[in-house]
């Protein structure tokens, strides 16, 4: 049993296809990070699962029930909003009782639950501010204590980091990350931050132009995306043109595209990895024929590592090399030696390891 | 140096601006008023047409008030929430009463119901006599300061976060819940004070009420009208001394206001 299961959700506004076909469930006490680029349906989805925008089509549930036909007063889901929306006239503790007060909770209850929030989202102290007398980080808090009070069945949060310097966030979304397992309540985060979604969530579901594209943990997903999309946003794949100029991945690839047509797909992609390539002077490492000689046509230093180019025959690869090396210098010769690479066809995907590379470990440990 | 300079003049111009069209004026009604000393002052004031003068305004001009609050609300309501072909003709339209003499506005309500139009026939006979009465009054008082609370809440319900209404609903509140707890507070500040301002220009109102009222002493004699009155019959110092009871209570309104919302607008 699923705790959140969505079916076959759609939307659109006018002409344009906000939601498209999107179907997904959702472990009990999971936190999911909903990432993917600007104008993709993050919140258009994320406003249909609170009943705040109407589906065209689909079925959602929560905790098991049907939850399409009720209004989001009903649903049992706890909302944060991306400019938090707290209610200005009311203070710190007003906000945060004022679900508790609507459900007609006892006041003793209302107050112990309200200090309970505080005490957990560390706002002591602050009870009586308004929320204009508070910092983002602050209000931030408050947006999730308040959603968080009447004990939803599922949280919801629209970029809660979005409107926070780069600093906070990355304490904030620790934070939130531990909040909600304490919690343990099943919770949905828009970002489209992919480091923030890879950093903080169980889970990621990609969206792009409607259509959920993967969802998996975020190492499944970095490790074998499923589509070109995926592999280009999360990290920074190179596209490569000509399969041919990889002389090690060559005939994998060959016999790979002769699969693909054969099912009717003849356009193969293929992307690597700046963390799949391994760059090093030839004194550095025994020469092997799973490494192909290149030319560093770009070098920059990118605070925690070096971020390289080389030209490998008429393709350009980007590369990094750990700080602990020595530095490249422009026009150097040096030894490309490509881990892994992707390949797309139509909805297939394959992650192609470099096969001389796997002969060679293999033999060493003959040896 | 020029800045200073600039600033400097800019503010003895307001200054003697406002001395000269506000603060002088005021000070001679004042002195007008007392003129005489403290003694006729109180008898002008305590005169009984003149005390039932004061009384009926002060009633009607309230009822006038709570009306456009109510009014008002709603219009602005429908004018900012809502689309609908005509939206920006009615939005115009708000301002009618602010750009027409009042006495036009006062003559516009004799004809749609005075005893010669269709409606106010059909009124008289089932029993509902309005002009030269004490509901003309109030019809008259509502048309010409419609437009304070109108526009004075537009502006603060442009102003409204949806995603605030939005976050009433998902922590549970109901439409109405969420109108009074999460809307009305944020529009509290617009809502009094136009209907205060509503109030003070309702407490004045000549042109229009002098048409419609019947201007009978003690019955649907106004305020503004007695003073009119008093001027004519060359009693200008009863007709200051009601003024001055007039004066008195806008600008208690004024204050009032201020204290009570000046400093959240002053933020
Ligand atoms: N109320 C609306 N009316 C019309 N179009 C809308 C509405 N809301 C969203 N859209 C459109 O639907 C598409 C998806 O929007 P949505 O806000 O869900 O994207 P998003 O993934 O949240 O983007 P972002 O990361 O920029 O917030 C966009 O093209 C947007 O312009
Ligand atoms: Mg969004």
């Amino acid at each position: 049993m699923h705790h959140l299961e969505v079916r076959d959700l759609n939307k659109k506004f006018g002409s344009l296809q906000a939601v498209e076909g999107v179907s997904f469930s959702v472990e009990q006490g999971r936190l999911i990070g909903l990432l993917g680029p600007s104008g993709g349906g993050k919140t258009t989805l994320l406003r249909m699962l609170a009943g705040l925008e109407r589906p065209d089509g689909g079925a959602i549930s929560i905790g098991g029930r049907n939850v399409d036909a009720l209004p989001p007063q009903d649903r049992g889901i706890g909302f944060v909003f991306q400019n938090y929306a707290l209610f200005k006239h009311m203070t710190v503790v007003e906000n945060i009782a004022f679900g508790l007060k609507v459900k007609k909770w006892e006041r003793a209850r209302i107050y112990q639950r309200v200090a309970e929030l505080l005490a957990l989202t560390g706002l002591i102290g602050l009870e009586r501010r308004y929320p204009h007398q508070l910092s983002g980080g602050q209000r931030q808090r408050v947006a999730f204590a308040r959603a968080l009070a009447p004990e939803p069945q599922l949280l919801l949060l629209d970029e809660p980091f979005a409107a926070i310097d780069a600093k906070v966030r990355k304490e904030l979304r620790t934070w939130l990350k531990e909040m909600i397992s304490r919690v343990g309540v099943t919770s949905l985060f828009v970002t489209h931050d992919q480091e923030e979604a890879v950093e903080v969530a169980d889970e990621i579901l990609i969206m792009s132009q409607g259509r959920l594209e993967q969802k998996g943990t975020p190492w499944e997903i970095y490790r074998a995306p499923k589509t070109p999309f995926i592999a280009t946003f999360i990290g920074e794949s190179t596209a490569l043109h000509d399969l041919t100029t990889l002389a090690p991945f060559a005939e994998a690839a060959v016999s790979i595209a002769n699969k693909a047509s054969l099912e009717g797909h003849d356009e193969l992609q293929a992307f690597v990895r700046p963390e799949s390539i391994e760059i090093s002077r030839s004194h550095e490492r025994q020469p092997s024929s799973a490494a192909l000689p290149g030319v560093v046509s770009h070098v920059q230093f990118r605070g925690d590592a070096w971020h390289v180019e080389v030209q490998v025959g008429a393709q350009r690869l980007t590369a990094r090399r750990p700080l602990a090396y020595e530095p490249l210098s422009l026009g150097e010769e040096v030894s490309v030696l490509v881990h892994r690479l992707y390949l797309f066809a139509g909805q297939q995907s394959w992650i192609v390891e470099n096969p001389f590379l796997s002969l060679q470990r293999e033999k060493e440990r003959i040896v | 140096m020029n800045q200073r300079l600039l600033q400097g003049s800019l503010r003895s111009l307001v200054l003697l601006y406002f001395a000269v069209l506000v603060a002088l004026p005021v000070f001679a009604v004042y002195g007008k008023g007392l003129s005489l000393g403290w003694e006729p002052f109180w008898q002008s004031v305590t005169h009984p047409l003149a005390l039932d003068a004061l009384w009926l305004t002060v009633q009607l001009a309230l009822l006038a008030a709570l009306i456009n609050a109510a009014l008002g609300t709603l219009t602005a309501w429908v004018l900012v929430r809502y689309c609908f072909p005509g939206r920006r003709f009615l939005n115009s339209l708000v301002d009618l009463p602010f750009a027409l003499p009042t006495a036009v506005g006062g003559l516009m309500i004799l004809l749609l119901l005075g005893p010669n139009s269709w409606l106010g026939q059909t009124l008289t006979s089932i029993g509902w006599e309005i002009v030269y009465r004490p509901p003309a009054i109030v019809i008259a008082m509502v048309f010409v300061t419609f437009p304070f609370v109108v526009r004075n809440l537009q502006p603060l319900l442009e102003e409204l976060d949806p995603a605030e209404e939005e976050a009433s609903y998902t922590l549970g509140a109901s439409k109405a819940l969420t109108f009074r707890r999460v809307i009305l507070p944020a529009l509290l500040p617009g809502l009094c004070g136009g209907t205060l301002l509503a109030f003070s220009r309702a407490l004045a109102e000549f042109g229009a009420v002098v048409l419609i009222a019947g201007n009978l002493p003690g019955q649907t004699l106004v305020a503004s009208v007695y003073i009119f009155g008093q001027v004519e019959s060359y009693n200008p110092q009863a007709a200051a001394a009601v003024s001055v009871v007039l004066l008195t209570l806008s600008f208690l309104l004024l204050f009032t206001m201020n204290a009570l919302f000046g400093r959240r607008t002053a933020r």
